[in-house]
């Protein structure tokens, strides 16, 4: 993707337009298809906790692609299907399920438009990493804080798994970032270069 | 493994065309609210017996056999059990009770089980009622019905309007994706592919297989939505007001029902004052 392509009109990070709705009902409809389906939402790791999630992936990409305003949205339902779904009872808590995913959308919309300027792969890697991160530690945080897990025991138990997940996250935030602009350019048109009657068609 | 439709359920509607289930949504939903707030705060016995009358009058109009409220009930049985045990346990009074038995920190005492009793009675009617309108009302008049109750909040600023239309289209997309992804996990394993197979990096880009063409598809869905939407004038600007096909209206039994519910409450509150 060279520089050069045709400007596409900015639109304020902070409105709401019709695509950007669309794009958070259909990533909300993501989030809750990782979450029913068996085995898609998560992969499995050798250690106590068992599962590293995918499922705060499209909140990320939701952030990046829509802004601010629909990444918290996204995080608010992301957050409510995981209280809704919960088997453990410390995730039926709204402190620990819901409120700590209201800033995944946020952070990693914050982080790639900081970035951006100077490569957008590099930004979408250091957005998906910081959403992952923010997910993990917060909720964390939020579990210590309401005292249900002792910090000491808590944070060794999830720390390679956190590590595993932003990895992950990082990865799948570059390229679904990518598909996103990609198919973006493609519906617009393609940029002229030449003027018109000099074009072949 | 590959049937993800047939046993993949979102939402547990039961469209039996009962009373309950052509009630207005907004009418039920401040019931079951009502109704749930205020038996997150009762606390004896008699007052959860004619809560059970309640409920079984509840259940005889909607027309839902029983096995299957039942069945659903069958996975929270056992969470229930194991939390009444420690809760038994671990019972910790104000002063000190009649103990049957008891060492360190573990006892068993009446006062505690009678606790605990009534908690898993609190614990087992809130969740039925909620279960009731879940199995009661679809999705879509859920969401209807929470838009036009939280609607006074757009004009504080808050974007409403937007959030529920998310929920909307995420409603409608999941069927869509779920037929999506067993196709997708067809193609791929006609190809000849394992997905609970491998190692850790082969198994997440297995993952990356199956998740890349649906967000693929997810994003052709927008841009696809979005011009149908723009073309019939989706937007909320000053002064723009949306009208619906399928308009909500009160009914003379929705106004019954939340006047009878508010009666039930109002009797509730009474037992329960009286009894404790």
């Amino acid at each position: 993707m060279s520089n050069d392509s045709i400007e596409t009109p900015r639109i304020r990070p902070w409105t709401l337009t019709t695509e950007r709705i669309i794009i958070a009902g259909v990533l909300a409809a993501i989030t809750i298809i990782l979450g029913i389906v068996p085995n898609l939402g998560f992969i499995p790791l050798p250690n106590a906790v068992g599962n590293a999630t995918i499922e705060h992936i499209p909140t990320i990409v939701s952030g990046i692609v829509a802004g601010p305003i629909i990444g918290i949205i996204s995080g608010l339902i992301f957050g409510v299907l995981a209280f809704f779904r919960a088997t453990d009872p410390f995730f039926k808590d709204p402190t620990v399920s819901i409120v700590p995913r209201l800033f995944i959308g946020l952070v990693s919309w914050a982080v790639f438009a900081g970035l951006v300027r100077i490569n957008r792969d590099l930004a979408a890697a250091v957005a998906g990493f910081a959403g992952a991160a923010t997910n993990t530690i917060l909720v964390v945080s939020a579990l210590i804080i309401r005292g249900y897990f002792p910090a000491a025991v808590i944070i060794p138990t999830v720390i390679v798994q956190a590590i595993f997940e932003a990895v992950i996250a990082a990865i799948l935030t570059v390229i679904l970032v990518r598909i996103f602009y990609v198919l973006e350019e493609r519906v617009v048109h393609a940029p002229d270069k030449k003027p018109r009657e000099q074009l072949p068609y | 493994m590959f049937e993800l439709s047939r046993y993949v359920t979102f939402g547990q509607y039961v469209n039996n065309d009962s009373i309950l289930a052509r009630m207005d949504p907004r009418a039920k939903l401040v019931c079951a609210i009502l109704l749930i707030v205020l038996v997150s705060f009762l606390n004896t016995f008699p007052v959860f017996f004619l809560c059970l009358i309640f409920c079984t009058i509840l259940h005889l109009a909607s027309r839902i056999s029983i096995g299957y409220i039942l069945r659903s009930l069958k996975p929270f049985f056992l969470f229930l059990i194991i939390a009444f045990i420690f809760e038994v346990l671990f019972y910790a009074p104000a002063r000190a009770p009649h103990w049957i038995w008891h060492w360190w920190f573990l006892g068993l005492s009446w006062a505690g089980i009678t606790a605990s009793l009534l908690t898993m009675i609190r614990v087992i009617f809130l969740y039925y009622l909620a279960t009731m309108l879940t199995f009661t009302t679809s999705l879509v008049d859920l969401t209807d019905g929470l838009e036009s109750l939280v609607s006074p909040l757009q004009k504080l600023g808050i974007p409403v309007n937007a959030l529920v239309m998310v929920l909307v289209i995420a409603l409608k997309f999941v069927p869509i994706f779920v037929n999506e992804v067993e196709r997708l996990m067809k193609a791929q394993a006609a190809r000849g592919l394992h997905f609970d197979q491998g190692n850790l990096l082969q198994r997440i880009s297995k993952m990356a297989l199956l998740l890349i063409p649906l967000f693929v598809s997810g994003f052709q869905k927008v841009k696809v939505l979005n011009v149908a939407m723009e073309a019939r004038c989706y937007g909320s600007h000053r002064g723009w007001h949306r009208t619906k096909l399928r308009a909500l209206h009160y009914k003379r039994f929705d106004l019954f029902a939340l006047a009878l519910t508010i009666v039930v409450c109002i009797l509730l509150i009474t037992v329960n004052i009286l009894t404790a």
